[in-house]
């Protein structure tokens, strides 16, 4: 057999079982080919599954060892790894629990997984240094309503439904245990990266569309101007540049 | 993880980026460790007795935080080399210069003193099984991986280390020996090896062939690392899963490799149920008394 068609038939034995590939192999007396090619596809499963429960540990803990082992298993069968880089592995992972589980659980525990992916992602997003509030002392006030800011690589903006994050709290912060899944509101939530430490917090809906306008270039005019006061808008910028949110600021006309 | 609710915080100031000390590819002698996140701490602290410490490339290719901060800290004290598992050199699949790319550049930050990877291949048509799989020992697959050699070694600008696999089955197909192929691809290839013990042994046993033998037809003058490990069993076969100590029979299978190839640099490699840094300093100064005593026997 050519190289690349044992590959290929190899591949097909590993992600799905395909039985062709065992005439290929070599057996003896001590080890059946089944056996020997066991360990591969054992392995495959095996290492994703652990890399799931390194990416998204609340989830894990939330649904306990057996079970998670379990659903990240029927979830690695359906979801071949195209990552180059395992760590990579498991952004479906959040919607694919919701619609597994359903209900307020699958609900709040895609929630759970949406968050830790979302904190995996800051973990080792660019690093960036955060712009310090005095850079933008001396602009002219007719100038602040053409102001346009950058942000940190590693921001992360997510909504969710459920009280994920006091599960999060729970099996990350050594927090109590919820008494159950329930679902919520809607919640808006930032997470990211100061130096090496991953913070997060909850956004009001003022200052979430104020930072996702922000956050797509749109100047600080603009998004002013749906704020119900200028303070409040000089009130979230103080608080995105204390946070190490903010890492450009530019006028109209002026390059990045 | 630092992860924690927020609190004010300093502002952070542009970081200062000292002059690397390497700024040429460093000697890489003696003995060293395969650096793990668990040991950042330590090893910047304590400064522990070592001559080198080998990076898992794929680890520290990404934008930015904590690996690539303790990566800059680290390597100012430290010669490294560079040791991938995601080359997939054996692979029918093109040669991801992508990968290639960023690999490079993560050459130009760290000066390592060379660069490895497995002789195996990782996946084919997009997919990726995460596993080193085994290749046939066919005359077309060792035509097909030097040629994949060379122009990695044209692209990054140096030859590169080729580490034999540990691996739980033999292809039908295959036309030589283990040792046969890589002797030969080293050869055709121009490259280097890296000798990992471990895998000799893990798939002496799987295979039922002479460790020795394998040993013996290694080209001493390409050789030029040697990872050490410990491995698991699997009802009577043996896999390579770096969770536990050197065991005896790898540590004489390591006595014959240092007579018959010297003092070769060697390191211990540890993926799993990673101990103190202190117990693998001190596995490691057996490989030292062992690599000395068995290099005077064979002077």
């Amino acid at each position: 057999m050519k190289l690349a068609q044992l590959q290929r038939s190899f591949q097909a034995h590993v992600l799905r079982g395909d039985p062709a590939i065992g005439s290929e192999v070599a057996g003896d007396p001590r080890f059946a080919v089944p056996l020997r090619l066991g360990v591969y596809t054992e392995a495959y499963a095996a290492r994703l599954i652990e890399v799931l429960g390194e990416s998204f540990p609340a989830t894990q803990a939330a649904l306990g060892g057996q079970s998670f082992a379990r659903l990240a298993g029927e979830f690695v069968r359906e979801h071949p790894s195209r990552c180059r880089s395992a760590r990579d592995y498991g952004a479906q992972l959040p919607r694919w629990l919701a619609s597994r589980l359903r209900g307020p659980r699958g609900r709040g525990l895609g929630d759970l997984a949406q968050f830790e992916w979302a904190v995996a992602g800051a973990f080792d997003a660019a690093d960036d240094p955060a712009l310090a509030h005095a850079s933008v002392a001396g602009i002219a006030p007719a100038q602040w309503p053409g102001l346009r800011f950058g942000f940190s690589p590693s921001l992360r903006r997510l909504s969710v439904a459920s009280n994920c994050v006091a599960w999060w709290r729970f099996a990350c912060a050594g927090q109590p245990r919820p008494g159950r899944w329930r679902s919520t509101r809607t919640q808006r939530w930032l997470v990211w990266r100061r130096d090496l430490a991953v913070f997060y917090r909850r956004l009001s809906q003022s200052e979430a569309q104020a930072l996702d306008a922000a956050i797509a270039g749109e100047s600080f005019g603009y998004w002013c101007a749906k704020l119900p006061t200028p303070l409040a808008a000089a009130g979230m910028l103080h608080r995105w540049f204390s946070d190490g949110l903010v890492t450009a600021a530019r006028l109209e006309g002026q390059r990045r | 993880m630092g992860l924690r609710d927020p609190k004010p915080v300093p502002a952070a100031t542009a970081s200062v980026v000292a002059a690397h000390p390497h700024a040429l590819r460093p000697p890489i002698r003696g003995f060293g460790l395969g650096l793990r996140p668990q040991h950042y701490a330590a090893v910047l602290q304590q400064r522990p007795p070592l001559d080198w410490l080998e990076i898992i490339s794929e680890n520290y290719l990404v934008p930015g935080g904590k690996p690539l901060h303790y990566l800059d800290r680290i390597r100012e004290l430290y010669p490294m080399v560079m040791h991938g598992v995601s080359m997939s050199i054996g692979s029918t699949a093109p040669l991801d210069f992508v990968y290639l790319g960023r690999l490079k550049a993560l050459a130009r930050r760290v000066r390592p003193g060379w660069i490895s990877d497995h002789l195996c291949w990782t996946g084919i048509g997009g997919y990726n099984l995460h596993d080193l799989m085994p290749l046939p020992y066919t005359g077309e697959a060792l035509r097909h991986v030097a040629t994949r050699i060379r122009q990695v070694q044209d692209f990054l600008g140096q030859r590169i280390l080729i580490e034999n696999v540990s691996s739980y089955l033999t292809w039908r197909s295959s036309e030589m020996t283990e040792w046969q192929f890589i002797a030969e691809l080293a050869a055709e290839a121009d490259c280097d090896l890296l000798l990992d013990v471990n895998n000799v042994y893990v798939s002496s046993v799987n295979h039922g062939f002479d460790a020795r033998e394998f040993l013996d037809a290694m080209p001493a003058a390409r050789v030029r690392q040697i990872h050490l490990a410990g491995h698991s069993q699997q009802g009577d076969l043996l896999i390579d899963t770096h969770d536990a100590p050197v065991p005896p029979p790898v540590w004489d299978l390591y006595r014959y490799a240092a007579r018959r190839l010297g003092r070769i640099p060697t390191m211990i490699e540890r993926d799993a149920s990673i101990p103190a840094l202190a117990q693998l300093l001190t596995e490691l100064q057996r490989a030292r008394e062992i690599c000395a005593a068995s290099a005077a026997r064979a002077a």
